[in-house]
């Protein structure tokens, strides 16, 4: 029997003992996917989710996340990816890094930013109008791929396509998403 | 700006491009044919036909081995190296294809082939016994596979027809490292 997300929210909210068992039940398996397809190690997969739960016990309260589900995935992706980190400079290969090493060609600009780090959250929304520009085909694949690190096989199986076709939406998006960030001023 | 901005800023993903995303994610192959049922339609319209037509034959044709009739057990013999028995106690020839999935069972994960795997034989005769060797050096990160895991295994599918259901059979395998003397 699984909790409604609201529920499992009262729980941390009331600092029960019972809230991560309940949402390990309910989200486990799913937050498991997520960091295997970015990390491609089944080692570290225990430990990413160790840290997903403390995250949450010491976000919620005060933060009420809207979506439940896509609130974790956020935070197992940002966990799994700082994990990535270590695996790259051992050369490990997972999806993860392969998605990553393709962002490279939506870059306008690689030289560092002069005021710093840019902030995330700006290129985030400049992506979302971005992708509001997109048909919900190519929405699918450019989530699936950059935000589950899915591979091109598994999308091609999903979408009910070649993964030749995958691939070229992948680098015509790629190549759209880099002409709208330079359009915003995000290569100046 | 660096691929890691682009890689944090994906972080921000509206919800709702996440749950069109989401339709797509959860499909496995039952997806896939949702998304083919035209193409399924006029193939199914053709095998009926061609059924039809040789209705004598038909349940020769289409028969499918009997699961039970097949017994799989494993031995790792190190490098990427598994040895799969298997006891064809049927009335059929299996033929299986080079091809498996590695899975591990609780996590409900198929583990990305990153290369060919290619297997020593592929035939086993009615009422016989074989041991196959089935090397996935290739197509796997052996490294990983020989780490320690919790709370969960591995497994291999094996087909005689694309991973269809009732074409396929699973063996637990246990990747122990292996002593280098």
């Amino acid at each position: 029997m699984f909790l409604s997300d609201q529920e499992i929210i009262s729980l941390f909210c009331e600092r029960s003992e019972n809230a991560i068992t309940e949402l390990n039940t309910s989200y486990g398996a799913y937050l498991k996917n997520i960091a295997f397809h970015i990390l491609g190690k089944y080692s570290d997969i225990d430990e990413v989710l160790n840290d997903t739960y403390f995250a949450v016990w010491n976000r919620i309260p005060p933060e009420e996340p809207k979506v439940l589900r896509h609130y974790l995935s956020r935070i197992t992706r940002n966990l799994a990816f700082k994990r990535l980190e270590y695996a790259s400079a051992a050369k490990r290969s997972s999806e993860g890094i392969d998605s990553l090493d393709e962002l490279a060609d939506c870059v306008p600009d690689t030289r560092e930013n002069v005021e710093g780090i840019l902030e995330a959250r700006e290129i985030g929304a400049a992506v979302n109008r971005w992708l509001g520009t997109l048909s919900e085909e190519k929405q699918a694949v450019f989530v699936l791929r950059y935000y589950y690190s899915f591979s091109l096989r598994e999308i091609a199986n999903r979408m009910g396509c070649s993964e030749r076709r995958v691939k070229y939406l992948l680098s015509t998006m790629r190549g759209s998403l880099k002409e709208q960030l330079e359009r915003e001023g995000f290569g100046e | 700006m660096k691929k890691e901005d682009l890689y944090h800023a994906m972080a921000y993903i509206d919800d709702k491009y996440l749950d069109k995303a989401e339709k797509y994610r959860n499909r496995s192959v039952f997806g896939f044919l949702h998304s083919q049922s035209r193409k399924i339609a006029a193939v199914l319209a053709v095998v009926l036909i061609l059924a039809m037509g040789t209705g004598a034959y038909a349940s020769g044709i289409f028969s499918p081995l009997n699961g039970d009739d097949f017994s799989l057990r494993s031995e790792y013999l190190g490098e990427g190296i598994v040895a799969v028995t298997i006891e064809n106690r049927s009335e059929k020839d299996l033929h299986l294809q080079p091809k498996t999935k590695l899975m591990l069972f609780y996590a409900n994960l198929e583990i990305p082939a990153r290369g060919s795997v290619s297997f020593s034989e592929t035939k086993i005769p009615a009422h016989e016994i074989r041991v196959i060797r089935i090397d996935l050096s290739e197509a796997y990160d052996i490294a990983m596979l020989e780490a320690p895991i919790e709370k969960d295994h591995y497994y291999l599918i094996l087909t005689n027809n694309s991973f269809f259901f009732g074409h396929d059979w699973h063996c637990s395998v246990k990747f122990a490292p292996t002593d280098p003397k």
